[in-house]
């Protein structure tokens, strides 16, 4: 029981530091190649987490981006959960991928998830389609080597 | 031990069902504004994260303000001292012309401008989404902000505000492509409308017509049409103007003054009606 409280305070705590990194991003146009950080690290607990931390996880998670950004409430949410789901379509594959092929799945991922965004832009705003909002995902890939040994390190401690 | 041991069930049912309700969550958010109170309470919960987020901004201003040295600082002092003087001198014109123009404005009886009062408000987060050109700052309802309330930066018009809570709002920026503003040229006084592009550097004109007289350099200022932005602040100058003739409309590119994607620094604008008399200014 205290395992699981603690792993739900590591997920709590680095959904929260992603929170902040995301926040008060770079602007112009480095911000195009910033990852979206909370994304990365729901993924990283859908793939590597313990059981509980599935699609329902990553739609409360988006759920929450969405009201404390101010987007129309259920847009992050839809868009994490149907990533979430991709990411565990891979999860078997994944977890015996080496770090050069975890990160290709990372960029293919985060593209993913920024279609299902850029839709919602068209549909929201009916604007012009940049190729520059596709440049988080090689941010993602340039990542997600970091991401996964600081919060490998968390997991190994175990719960 | 609960470790990697587990694996999780893959459904597709299970995500369909919570794509449906994240669709009758956007329903319901556009329709009835059911999550404005969830919004608020967040806003509260999640004021150590904007904090913590504008650390970083903090500290290199800290770091900018205290290890340029001494001979660094008395350089920016003696910019700034000069920056004054020409401000404090571009002011008394200023007032001048702002009495001259209350006494036109008399004589031709028509109706008195608003006076404008600034706020000076602080960026306190940038949304984490490129498509978004919208930004947080640290002035809410306590402070008076409203929704459709004017914000400018020093150098001209940043956006609106879109959104409001307790202690901070959400200001949506010129540059977004959802925004849109209607402008005028000085000088000319040609109308247009400056859309955002998704680009902080560009704004458009839409539909000009070949007739209109826009030429590259003009300065466009807000023309206080729609009553959303008070009249007169500066917006972009037109960049390039391209004329397909196979087309009805030219092509114009303005590039906004605002230091979007900088400024720290901003002001929010609250209109206050001017006084009866004619010369009290």
């Amino acid at each position: 029981m205290a395992a699981r409280g603690n792993a739900a305070l590591q997920v709590a705590g680095s959904v929260g530091i992603a929170l902040v990194l995301s926040m008060n991003g770079v602007r112009s146009w480095a911000q195009f190649l910033m990852p979206p950080m909370v994304l990365l690290v729901t993924l990283y607990w859908v793939l590597f987490g313990p059981v509980l931390y599935g699609l329902g996880f990553a739609f409360l998670v988006g759920l929450l981006l969405d009201l404390m950004l101010g987007t129309p409430a259920g847009e992050y949410a839809l868009a994490f959960c149907v990533t979430a789901y991709l990411a565990q379509l891979l999860e078997h594959r994944v977890r015996h991928f080496t770090i050069p092929y975890q990160c290709l799945v990372a960029g293919a991922l985060t593209l993913a998830f920024q279609l299902i965004m850029v839709m919602f832009g068209l549909i929201e705003a009916g604007g012009t389609l940049h190729l520059a909002q596709f440049y988080s995902a090689l941010g993602a890939m340039l990542v997600w080597p970091l991401l996964v040994l600081l919060l490998g390190r968390l997991h190994d401690r175990g719960w | 031990m609960e470790k990697k041991i587990f694996t999780k069930p893959v459904s597709a049912p299970r995500m369909l069902l919570l794509v449906a309700l994240a669709v009758v969550l956007l329903l319901a958010d556009h329709y009835t504004g059911v999550f404005a109170p969830a919004r608020a309470w967040l806003e509260t919960a999640a004021r150590p994260l904007y904090w913590l987020g504008n650390v970083p901004g903090k500290v290199a201003a800290w770091s900018r303000a205290n290890v340029a040295g001494p001979g660094g600082l008395a350089v920016e002092n003696r910019q700034l001292q000069a920056e004054v003087l020409v401000l404090k001198g571009q002011l008394q014109q200023l007032a001048e012309l702002g009495a001259e123009n209350v006494r036109l404005r008399t004589l031709l009886n028509a109706q008195q401008t608003t006076k404008l009062r600034p706020l000076m408000a602080e960026l306190i987060g940038v949304s984490p989404d490129p498509r978004r050109h919208q930004i947080t700052i640290n002035r809410g309802e306590h402070d008076g902000a409203f929704v459709g309330q004017a914000v400018l930066d020093g150098t001209g018009l940043m956006g609106q505000v879109v959104q409001v809570s307790a202690a901070r709002a959400e200001v949506l920026l010129i540059s977004d492509e959802r925004h849109a503003v209607p402008v005028r040229v000085a000088g000319t006084d040609v109308r247009a409308i400056a859309e955002g592009t998704g680009d902080y550097r560009r704004l458009r004109l839409r539909h000009v017509p070949p007739t209109l007289e826009v030429a590259v350099d003009d300065l466009l200022v807000t023309s206080g049409l729609g009553g959303h932005f008070p009249a007169g602040y500066p917006v972009g100058r037109v960049a390039s103007v391209a004329h397909d003739p196979g087309q009805p409309f030219v092509e114009v590119a303005v590039t906004p003054v605002a230091e979007l994607d900088r400024s720290r620094h901003l002001l929010l604008v609250f209109p206050e009606p001017a006084s009866e008399s004619p010369h009290g200014s």
